[in-house]
């Protein structure tokens, strides 16, 4: 009678312990979003400039992540807003290329992956073209902003400002070309 | 006896007496030991003390500490307060003490349920960490409007303890009654009563200066209630009166309070609640202006029938006024009362009210203004740049005594002036501690730390307590606090160095 009893009084603590569990994790159930550290992105304005590009942005802390993109050239180009200044395109009639970025970045409130950040942009273009092949550098220092407009999707803008350097299929090496001055704009899921 | 050995004989007993060090034999220091701290930490609060000595709340960079440190001032643990559900982070929001025990407030935003949560965890004095039950308090439901616009939660504790005020300030809709919610526990955190409140004004005219909870349960809301825009002046005129907005019998009874008196402008306002549940209203009047004080009042209004029981206006009197005034606007001064010009006191903050055992109370205000300078230089390029500085000015404290009849006794100003720059005065204004009958004020002034003893006929004594240099660190006032009948705690803080020293007086 006695072990029936304990056994019984046993077994009501466990059920006691399971349901308070059960009462605070409804208030934190929202399907993972605050817990999400990976978005993938489609970045829509330097597919309008003829290079389509893919990022992933995996969150390392509260505080940092960092966004690597890699993508293709298309059989145009459309100069950026400094080379419009010079008049001088860099790349003329391309027919292929690729491209990569890495972008660590800075949450100075630790709400990653939403809110204000900044960083540095480090992006690479290969343009393989009639008569050359020519290779655009650039490290720009971004400030930027990302925001979920729904459960799933968000909206990621940055802009900022860096050296570009250049290097042309017959030189050896690398030629500050001017100042970069870049607005991208990305459409995330969240996984 | 040659006049000038008179005149010094004279001066050296004025000054002894001025600075006789008659305070510092009644005040015992207790220095800690200086602390190796990273250099943006900084103290937020003394939470509480006990038996085994002082717990503080520290934050650095986005964390949050809370450290132990014995009666000697010496510290034996700090910890990083995490909180957590399972993977899920809350925000961490204040920390309270109620009945000697320690309790964190947190939220959690869920953006799938569009709910923004508030919670209630105990910590644990001995580990530092929270324990026992995680409780929800409080929910706001922001489904009908944007994410940043998730509303807010505060909290009042009664005067005894024995209630808790959750106070969820709802998302705000332009141009519709502003609305919040009262939730009452128990200091236990048991539901008494919750109830969702409805004002009558719209797009913020009641703006919210106080709200406290009486022994009873009642809760009282004390605002400004402006005039078609929510500024305190328009058009070069006062555009606000006070209100006060009492609700009782569990949220069921809601009374009005407006606080209007005939020919004179209630500047400044600050309430508390009796033991027999009368409303006190007391602070600064002015006669024509909203930056300026003319005088202090005294009001006792009738919960039941809102009749003002008592009033009393006093005007601060010419010796108040010109305290610390050069002859020369001293005598400015004498010329425009003599013209019958209105004369006041400008850029003072009322910072408490201390209500007394014996119905009496205490106001302790402060002057304080910011000014800013702004310099334009041009570089060899032809660049101008332009720099701004902004000065904080700390200025004297005013003391307001008013007796048990609710008749202003007496007003003594303690002149000091502390300026600083672009430092939001980290290391200005004052601490306070009450022994007995008397206020003691510690402020810095430059690097000697005052302590002025006032007693409760109105007798200043001001005394040099230390140099901080001597000590290696400055002494920030705004972080220090009495902890008990008789022991003050200053936080002295110099770049990576930062140190604590009790004040014990002896009765």
């Amino acid at each position: 009678m006695k072990k029936a009893l304990f056994l019984l009084f046993f077994l009501w603590n466990l059920t006691s312990y399971a349901q308070q569990t059960d009462v605070n994790d409804q208030y934190f159930d929202d399907g993972g979003i605050s817990t999400t550290n990976s978005i993938i992105k489609v970045n829509f304005v330097s597919t309008l400039m003829g290079n389509p590009m893919i990022h992933y942005e995996r969150l390392l802390a509260k505080f940092f992540s960092v966004d690597l993109g890699v993508g293709y050239v298309l059989p145009y180009y459309i100069p950026e807003f400094m080379e419009l200044a010079t008049f001088e395109p860099y790349v003329e009639k391309p027919k292929t290329g690729y491209s990569f970025s890495v972008n660590p970045r800075y949450w100075p409130l630790k709400n990653a992956p939403e809110g204000f950040y900044y960083g540095l942009l480090f992006r690479q273009r290969h343009y393989n073209c009639e008569s050359n092949t020519v290779i655009l550098r650039d490290i720009t220092y971004v400030i930027g902003g990302q925001y979920n407009l729904t459960r799933h999707v968000n909206l990621n803008i940055d802009m900022g400002i860096g050296p570009m350097f250049s290097k042309y299929s017959k030189l050896d090496s690398y030629y500050f070309e001017t100042f970069s001055f870049v607005i991208l704009a990305k459409l995330g899921y969240l996984l | 006896m040659k006049k000038s050995a008179l005149l010094a004989i004279l001066f050296t007993v004025i000054y002894l007496h001025t600075y006789s060090q008659v305070i510092s034999k009644k005040v015992n220091l207790v220095w800690g030991p200086k602390l190796e701290e990273p250099r943006r930490s900084h103290l937020e609060s003394i939470i509480t003390t006990d038996e085994t000595g002082m717990y503080i709340l520290k934050s650095h960079k986005q964390n949050v500490f809370i450290e132990h440190f014995t009666k000697d001032m010496n510290k034996t643990l700090s910890v990083k307060l995490v909180l957590k559900h399972k993977d899920k982070e809350m925000m961490f929001r204040f920390i309270s003490v109620i009945k000697s025990k320690i309790y964190v407030f947190s939220t959690f935003l869920n953006q799938e349920k569009k709910k923004n949560y508030f919670f209630v965890q105990e910590i644990d004095k001995k580990t530092l960490l929270p324990t026992g039950e995680l409780k929800k308090i409080g929910e706001i439901d922001f489904s009908q409007f944007s994410r940043g616009n998730n509303g807010h939660f505060d909290c009042a504790i009664s005067e005894d303890e024995s209630k808790i005020l959750v106070y969820n300030d709802l998302p705000y809709e332009k141009k519709e009654k502003d609305k919040f919610e009262l939730i009452v526990y128990d200091n236990s955190f048991n539901l008494l009563w919750q109830k969702q409140v409805v004002l009558p004004y719209i797009d913020k005219l009641f703006e919210t200066t106080n709200y406290i909870i009486d022994n009873q349960g009642a809760i009282h809301f004390l605002g400004k209630l402006y005039n078609k825009k929510s500024k305190d002046e328009v058009d070069d005129k006062v555009n606000y009166r006070y209100q006060i907005i009492s609700f009782y019998k569990n949220g069921n009874q809601t009374v009005e309070y407006p606080i209007e008196i005939k020919d004179y402008f209630l500047k400044d306002m600050n309430i508390a609640i009796t033991a027999d549940t009368n409303i006190i209203c007391t602070g600064f009047y002015s006669k024509d202006a909203y930056e300026s004080i003319k005088g202090s009042y005294f009001l006792k209004i009738n919960s039941q029938t809102k009749e003002i029981m008592h009033k009393n206006f006093k005007d601060f009197d010419f010796e108040t006024i010109t305290d610390d005034m050069s002859k020369k606007q001293v005598d400015k001064t004498k010329k425009k009362i003599e013209k019958g010009e209105n004369v006041e006191m400008h850029n003072y903050d009322l910072n408490e009210i201390i209500l007394r055992d014996d119905g009496g109370a205490v106001l302790i205000a402060e002057q304080y203004w910011v000014t800013s300078s702004t310099t334009y230089s041009t570089s060899s390029n032809g660049t101008v740049r332009s720099s701004t500085n902004y000065y904080y000015n700390y200025g004297d404290i005013l003391v307001i005594n008013i007796d048990s009849k609710g008749e202003i006794e007496w007003t003594k100003k303690i002149s000091k002036i502390q300026t600083s720059v672009n430092d939001d005065g980290y290391f200005s204004s004052y601490t306070y501690c009450i022994v007995k009958d008397k206020i003691y004020f510690v402020y810095n002034e430059r690097f000697n730390v005052n302590i002025v003893e006032l007693n409760n006929n109105g007798e200043i004594t001001k005394e040099k307590l230390f140099n901080s240099q001597e000590y290696g660190v400055n002494i920030r006032p705004k972080s220090s606090m009495q902890i008990n009948d008789n022991d003050l705690v200053l936080f002295g803080h110099y770049k990576k160095t930062q140190r604590y020293v009790k004040l014990t007086f002896k009765e």
